[in-house]
Parts: structure tokens; sequence; C-alpha cells
């Protein structure tokens, strides 16, 4: 089949291709396999809408989905120094791959060795979209319902604004590896207290967990009285066999460095 | 399909099909300086400067990218009358089979060209896209550290 690529620079046109043609959607590319682009009739290449800023909003911080990993992290360093997206994208893959890899390629594909996701859902962002299905919708919602989006594309993540001092880890050997597990931890101070707490862990057999019961827990508690060990023991994680390791392995590891991570930001 | 591309400076139109990546488009258009490693984004041998910033162009389709401006290492400079980066790669010894060696050269002009004086690990970071099976890396560095201080000295 000879694939057509087409390059919508307006809303109304991308929209009237999804809803017309189910083409493939184009984001960076890197996640997609020649064989796909070759059994599609059309590609939509995203380049052109004008979709690659990230710029503050009100409460929030709207991040383009054709923005590469590398504007997102020179953008944000500019809006929000020290950001948890910064740390954690400037980490991902390698610099030739971190300027093609976008941000909506990503949410969509979400490897299980996403550094993007578990910031993403710690700080409980959401995502636009134009198509089928229009308007904004949690993340967690968006990528445990992909059949509801279909014929939609992302057209931004939306990201609340809240200061909160952030920790984030990648299970790797070498600094290239895919990730076996990302970890990401936030945590707010109201004086001696832990005000809020988040975190997420991406790589588990669900693909992702969002801490909430953790967060809940300790929601309110002073810095002193947390007990990291006991808090750490009760994480249920449960995570697939890979290649670079079993899952008993894997939830051994992950317990570690959360307790790690959160000793950390309590020391802040 | 057809694309024009402005490649080392010169419009140049290539032929490829829709799902070629930008590696096979340049590579059947004659730039076989454009190493062919791994073929999934992981080695950095094939790759070119896009617009300004690295890409592994094994991992760019080549439909995507039409109009844009490539530079290959063959751009940078020739044997009679290499780049300062080409010829700190040779003076520092930093190439044994060769075969890293574009990609590697072509890691360190996207690094000088936006930063003129990188530390240590700026380019840790700026190379670390590109593997290389000979040279054991420390002869890499000397050699865009020499590069950086030529082209800081001479412009
Ligand atoms: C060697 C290598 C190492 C990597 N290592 C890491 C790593 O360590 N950490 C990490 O986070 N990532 C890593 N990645 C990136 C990751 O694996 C995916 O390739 C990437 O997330 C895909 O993003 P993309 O923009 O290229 O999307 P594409 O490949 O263009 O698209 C991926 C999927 O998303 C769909 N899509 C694209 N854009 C949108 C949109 N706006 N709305 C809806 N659907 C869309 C596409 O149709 C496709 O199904 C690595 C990639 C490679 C090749
Ligand atoms: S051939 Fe492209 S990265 Fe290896
Ligand atoms: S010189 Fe041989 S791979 Fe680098």
């Amino acid at each position: 089949m000879s694939s057509k690529w087409l390059f919508p620079s307006e809303i109304d046109e991308l929209v009237g291709l999804l809803e017309r043609d189910n083409p493939l959607v184009h984001g960076g590319g890197t996640g997609i396999p020649r064989g796909r682009v070759r059994s599609s009739e059309v590609v939509v290449d995203l380049g052109r809408m004008g979709w690659d800023r990230c710029y503050e909003d009100g409460k929030d911080i709207l991040l383009g989905a054709t923005c590469s990993f590398s504007r997102t992290v020179e953008e944000l360093s500019r809006i929000r120094p020290g950001h948890i997206l910064v740390s954690a994208l400037s980490q991902a893959a390698s610099t030739p791959l971190r300027n093609r890899i976008t941000l909506g390629g990503s949410v969509a594909f979400f490897p299980l060795w996403s550094d993007l996701m578990g910031p993403l859902l710690a700080l409980g962002a959401s995502v636009d979209l134009v198509g089928t299905v229009s308007g904004r919708y949690p993340i967690d919602h968006f990528v445990s319902n992909r059949g509801l989006f279909r014929g939609s594309v992302i057209r931004s993540i939306v990201v609340p604004d809240v200061p909160m001092d952030g920790w984030y880890y990648r299970e790797v050997r070498v600094g290239f590896d895919y990730p076996g597990f990302t970890m990401t931890l936030l945590a707010q101070r109201d004086g001696e207290v832990l005000a809020d707490f988040r975190g997420a862990c991406v790589g588990t057999k669900e693909r992702f967990k969002v801490f909430n019961d953790v967060s809940e827990s300790l929601k309110g508690i002073r810095y002193g009285d947390v007990d990291v060990n006991a808090v750490a023991e009760k994480l249920d994680l449960d995570f697939p066999d890979k290649k670079s390791g079993s899952g008993e392995y894997f939830g051994q590891v992950a317990k570690v460095w959360f307790e790690r991570g959160l000793a950390e930001l309590l020391e802040r | 399909m057809e694309g024009r591309f402005v490649i080392n400076g010169i419009e140049k139109v290539l032929s490829f099909e829709p799902d070629a990546t930008l590696l096979q488009a340049l590579r059947d258009g004659g730039f076989s300086e454009v190493k062919r490693g791994c073929d999934t984004g992981e080695c950095g041998a094939c790759a070119v400067v896009l617009n300004g910033d690295l890409v592994t162009s094994c991992k760019v389709y080549a439909a995507s990218v039409v109009g844009s401006e490539i530079l290959t290492a063959k751009g940078l400079g020739t044997v009679q009358n290499p780049h300062p980066i080409q010829q700190a790669f040779v003076d520092a010894g930093a190439i044994q089979c060769g075969f890293c060696t574009p990609g590697m050269v072509m890691a360190t002009y996207a690094l000088l060209s936006k930063n003129p004086d990188p530390t240590d690990e700026e380019i840790r970071r700026a190379l670390d896209g590109n593997k290389c099976r000979c040279t054991g890396y420390v002869k890499i560095f000397d050699a865009v550290r020499l590069a950086a201080e030529r082209m800081r000295d001479h412009g």
C-alpha cells in the first residue's frame, strides 16, 4: 500500500481527516514501526499544527503535544526551573532522540519505560483532545480507556501549576537503558507539616501505579513523624518479569528507591 | 515520493518510499557518510543535524522532514580541508575503525554550535546517543575538548 502523508495546519482540517480517514498520526515518529506506515493509507503529521510550545495558563502549565522532550526541558526550565518534568525528561533516551520524541506521542504510546508518564500521573495532569471526543480528560482515565478516545488526538497536556518538591528515579544499569521502572515522588511542605504528597511508579504489571493511598495516609503529618520504612513496606507494587530482572527483584528494588526518595524529600 | 531538501547547503531532490527513513533516503541519495548501524536509534552512527538539532536519521521518516536543512559530516569539511572538529578527532587519536566517527563529529558540532565552552558533563550528555565500539571514549572526550578550544581560539 502506498501511504499518503498529509500535513494539516488548522484544527478543522485535522479533525476532518481524523473523522474521515482513520489515519496513522505521526508525532515524532520514534515509536512508529515502518510496517505501520506502510500499511496505513493516510499518515497525518502533526508537525505543522503549531502545538510545539509550553506556556502558563492561569493555574496550569500547558505543554503542546508536538513539543519534543528537549524543547519541553528548555521551555519549562525557563517557566519553572527545577520542575519534576525537567529532571525526568532530561534523563530520557539520548540527546538525538530527545530532540525528536514528542509529548503527545509519548502519552499515546505510553511505553513501559516512559520517563514522561510518571511525573504526569503524579501531578494529576489532563490531556486536551481534539477530534471525535474533544475536551479535557484526566490522563489516567485517557491511558486506561484508549478505546473511548479513538479518532481523537492530544493537542496539549495540562499540568496543574503547583509548587512541590520533586524526586525522580529511573531504574537503569547504564544511563541509556530503557528504565525497568520509574518512580516519581512529590511533596509540599507547610511549615513542619507535609501538606500534600503524591507519587507514581511506571513499569508495574498494570503499567502504572499512582500512590493515592499513600498520599491520603501522609497528608497533614509532621515531617519528623513519617515512618519512611513502614510506608515503603505497605506499598503495593506488582512487576512483570523483565529481561533485566524478575518481577520480585523489581518489587524489592522499587521499595528501596521509594524509601530513599521519601527520606530525601523529607530532609529538604 | 519525491522531496526537496537542503543538504549541506545545496538543494537536492531525493526520491524515497513513503515509509523510508531519512537515513535510507540520504544513503540512496549518495550521502554514504551517514552510517547505518543499529537502525533502531541506539548507536548514533546515522546522526545528522536536522534544522539545527542532532537526530538519529534512522528514527526520522523522510516524508516528515521534506523541506528541511540537513547537515552531514561531509558538509562540515573535506579530507583536504577538514573542519576543526574533524581535525581534532584525528589529532586526539579519537578514531579507530571510524564507523562511529561521522555521528560523533555531528554530535560534537551540534553541541559546540550552541555551547562553545562545554563542561565534561555537558559533553557526556551531548554525546550520550553515540556509541563507539573501539576507542573507549577517553580520546573522543579529548577530541571534543580540543575542538572546543581551537574553535574558541580561532573562531
Ligand atoms: C532507542 C530508543 C530509546 C528510548 N528510550 C526512552 C526512554 O528512556 N524514556 C522515554 O520516555 N522514552 C524513550 N523512547 C521514546 C519512546 O519509546 C517512544 O518512541 C516515544 O514515546 C514516541 O514518541 P513520538 O513522539 O515519536 O510518537 P510517535 O512515534 O509519532 O507516535 C507514537 C504513537 O502515538 C500516536 N500519536 C502521536 N502523537 C499523538 C498525539 N498528539 N495524539 C494522539 N496520538 C498520537 C501515534 O499514532 C503512535 O501510535 C525511546 C525511543 C527509542 C527509539
Ligand atoms: S543506525 Fe541510527 S542510531 Fe544506529
Ligand atoms: S572508532 Fe570504531 S566504532 Fe568508534
